[in-house]
């Protein structure tokens, strides 16, 4: 008994491990319609591990639309079990005629196995002619265009049955500046005819094309998957009626593919203008100042407007000068498109702050622009007005900008420290004291400030007079007039003026002017001699003064002996 | 005699002058020909001879920097700022080398007014300090002579009084605060390369607390022999060679 139940064990064992591998690819139909996708297959039968299938090969001709899809199945047949494994994708042929699926390398634990090639026939897509179930329409506005000249380009579903759209990839086109008119992720169906026949059609995709070079441009197709309604292949029975017929409906998943269409591009019939920068359509030019008055230094706006139906927004405007004591940051620019037309157009304004370096009456512009008209056919030149700028002088600012230039920031180029100095200065002694003199001496002034009241009670306690030394200097020369213009009473007046010499020459005090006085205060001052000579001549004066001597007679001998005095005095003081 | 003895001291003295100048002179033309050795060693030799001015030291320290000396470089414009704290040359030099120097020794957080406080310190020498003290002091000092009879100028002399007085209390303080730190606080810039600072004045391959470069500003807290106790800004401590160092 554990002998049979052994045998019958690895009969089982060997059958599956030493089942053979095989490997094969299918497709669920092998003459197709382009736009039509395939479902290629590939299976593994008795793999114990995952396959891996290299595809890049067949994405030469075809397109994987999605996939891979995975898919085990074992089976128990007789008692032999066999697994299989299969992968698949869905795929779509990119030309039309015999197009091969070529052999595929599959690895299976390590080991290379080979899928056997498949050839499919592709066939046209029906046209409209045809009357398509599904079908894209691509509808150029015109075939033939200049450079920059819109090509608006309308893509519509046409369908027979009820659809809903999965996904839309739009196409790329290259050697066009594009701008999306109209996109739909939800399509709105109406009813139309065609030829007698209803079909349901949405608009797709509308797009503003604006070639960007001359030549022919291939527009890539678009592509759409989507799930469409079909009537079930069902016998006749029982519920073989339309109102049940309805009921038995299923979606069907579908790819679609709009055609490739080509616009020719040609060059501009005239040569263009010099200052052409690519404008093509039909335009408007102005321009305007927020205001008209302004003072030196101080910010207006100037706007520039241009408005119309064309490739705005892709030009730049032409080289703009202003007046060149005005100073002008780079310009920001807006653009407005007018929204529900086809055409791309609207406004854009160009904003350019500017700042008067001079005062004067200047003339902003007038600005030209040129265009292509391609309705005419030829190039305009359109222009803006000239616009009165009157700048004052601003009294405000400091500076001299009557010949400001246009001005950037200094750029630095790189970092070094700065040169040495050469100059000569006064070599500061190590250890010294910083404080420089200034600084000192404000402590000295305002200690004299606050002793300055002392001094002054000081000095008046004292009596001291200071003396003038203008009053010095001339107190010989007052005494000697004093003494000759003298024409009464000699002897009180020469008295008066000697006395008032001595008083102010060796300031003396004015209440005690006697000789004894005069003795006190002049010994060592002057020479024994002199200081004699004058007590001598102030006896004979007082005795003049109060005797009773012949003043007419005496006094011619005592004035010149007084200037002698008063020049010896003078002599004996330098 | 006197006569012959001053007027000899004088002829010293301007020869003396002169020579340091032509020192100078010389230092200025070697920096000139690209020769920065010999200008370093004619500037140094001035400061041997107990002779400085800000323009030496910053002269000195661009010749050390040309010569890629930064530490000593950062020392000589360290020592230019003592005497013109406010020279726009002089803190451009310095503010330039310090963003080349390798250690980011980071300040703690100090309040707004101990910020500013700080700031107008090192910004003002202490000559600067006492001479805005005598001002505000000569300014108090108007009032013994001028009598005024206006009501509203007298208000507003007396107000002054007051916001002088304040100012007094102010400059006075920052004189004393500064002579304080002139004579307490001493700094040094790192002038090896790098240095391994010690956790004690030793040499020993285990004492080693942490490593800087040079350039760098250090505070000197203490002096043994050679060592030198020294505290970075935020607040690491250990003990270098005073060869490595240059004292401000």
């Amino acid at each position: 008994m554990p002998s049979r139940a052994f045998k019958i064990l690895s009969i089982l064992i060997f059958n599956i491990s030493f089942s053979q591998i095989t490997v094969n690819a299918t497709v669920d139909a092998s003459n197709i319609s382009k736009n039509e996708t395939i479902n290629f297959k590939v299976n593994v039968v008795n793999a114990k591990g995952t396959p891996r299938v290299e595809i890049s090969p067949i994405l030469k001709d075809f397109k994987l639309i999605s996939g891979p899809a995975q898919q085990t199945n074992i089976q128990w047949i007789n008692g032999e079990m066999t697994s299989s494994r299969s992968l698949s994708w869905t795929i779509l042929a990119k030309k039309i005629g015999n197009v091969n699926i070529p052999s595929l390398s599959v690895i299976i634990d390590d080991k290379k196995y080979s899928t056997n090639p498949i050839g499919i026939n592709v066939k046209k897509s029906p046209t409209k002619n045809n009357l398509a179930n599904l079908f894209i329409e691509v509808k150029p506005n015109k075939k033939i265009a200049n450079v920059g000249e819109q090509v608006t380009v309308t893509y519509k579903l046409y369908s027979k049955n009820n659809l809903s759209i999965e996904n839309i990839e739009y196409p790329k086109n290259e050697g066009f500046w594009s701008e999306d008119l109209q996109t739909t992720q939800n399509a709105k169906f109406r009813n139309t005819q065609i030829n007698g026949v209803n079909y349901r059609v949405a608009t797709l995709y509308k797009v503003a094309m604006f070639p960007t070079k001359i030549g022919e441009s291939i527009l890539n197709p678009m592509t759409v998957i989507c799930n469409v309604e079909i009537r079930s292949k069902r016998g006749r029975g029982v519920f073989d009626d339309p109102f049940f017929n309805s009921m038995f409906r299923e979606t069907q998943r579908q790819f679609l593919q709009s055609e490739s269409l080509t616009i020719d591009v040609i060059p501009f019939p005239k040569v263009a203008p010099k200052d052409f920068t690519g404008a093509v359509g039909e335009f408007s030019f102005s321009a305007a100042v927020d205001t008209s008055n302004v003072r030196t230094n101080e910010a207006f706006t100037f706007y520039i407007r241009v408005a119309g139906s064309g490739n705005l927004n892709q030009f730049n405007l032409p080289k703009i000068d202003f007046p060149i004591s005005m100073e002008v940051f780079p310009p920001s620019s807006t653009f407005k498109r007018d929204q529900f037309r086809d055409d791309i157009s609207g406004e854009e304004i160009y904003e350019y702050v500017i700042v008067p370096r001079a005062e004067g009456n200047f003339q902003i512009g007038p600005f030209y622009m040129s265009y292509f008209d391609p309705n005419k056919k030829e190039f305009l030149t359109i222009e803006t007005k000239a616009l009165s700028q009157n700048v004052t002088p601003n009294n405000g600012f400091v500076g001299n900008v009557s010949n400001a230039k246009r001005r950037a920031e200094v750029t630095i180029l790189s970092n070094d420290i700065r040169h040495i100095r050469e100059r000569g200065f006064n070599w500061i002694r190590q250890n010294d004291s910083t404080i420089p003199f200034w600084a000192w001496s404000t402590y000295l002034l305002s200690a004299n400030i606050f002793l300055l009241p002392f001094i002054f009670k000081f000095t008046r306690s004292k009596n001291v007079v200071f003396q003038n030394s203008k009053a010095l200097k001339n107190a010989s020369k007052n005494a000697k007039n004093s003494i000759l213009k003298s024409k009464d009473n000699y002897f009180k007046n020469y008295s008066h003026a000697l006395f008032n010499y001595l008083k102010i020459k060796f300031s003396l005090n004015t209440d005690l002017l006697d000789k004894s006085y005069i003795d006190k205060e002049l010994r060592g001052i002057i020479s024994d001699e002199l200081l004699k000579e004058i007590i001598n001549i102030i006896d004979i004066l007082d005795f003049g003064n109060f005797g009773n001597s012949n003043q007419n007679n005496d006094n011619i001998d005592i004035e010149s002996r007084l200037i002698n005095l008063i020049e010896k005095i003078d002599n004996s003081t330098q | 005699m006197k006569i012959f003895i001053l007027f000899t001291i004088s002829i010293l003295s301007t020869t003396f002058g002169s020579n340091v100048d032509s020192i100078y002179v010389k230092g200025n033309e070697y920096y000139l020909q690209g020769d920065f050795n010999d200008a370093i060693d004619n500037y140094e030799k001035i400061l041997s001879l107990n002779k400085e001015h800000q323009d030496l030291y910053f002269n000195l320290g661009n010749a050390y920097f040309r010569n890629k000396e930064v530490g000593n470089a950062i020392w000589a414009y360290e020592k230019a700022k003592l005497y013109s704290p406010r020279d726009k040359d002089i803190n451009f030099n310095l503010n330039f080398l310090n963003s080349q120097i390798q250690d980011n020794v980071l300040k703690p957080n100090q309040l707004f007014f101990t910020k500013f406080y700080n700031s107008l310190l090192n910004k003002y020498n202490f000559g600067e300090f006492f001479g805005m003290l005598g001002i505000t002091i000569l300014f108090l000092s108007f009032k013994r002579i001028i009598t005024l009879k206006n009501d509203f100028l007298l208000k507003l002399y007396n107000f002054s009084i007051i916001i002088s007085s304040f100012f007094i209390i102010f400059f006075a303080f920052s004189l004393i605060d500064k002579t304080f730190k002139i004579t307490t606080t001493k700094e040094a810039i790192v002038i090896s390369d790098e240095i391994n600072v010690k956790s004690s004045p030793f040499l020993n391959t285990k004492n080693t607390i942490f490593n800087i470069h040079e350039g760098t500003k250090v505070i000197i807290d203490e002096n043994k022999k050679d060592w030198y106790q020294i505290e970075l800004y935020d607040g690491k401590k250990g003990w270098v060679l005073g060869s490595q160092i240059r004292l401000i």
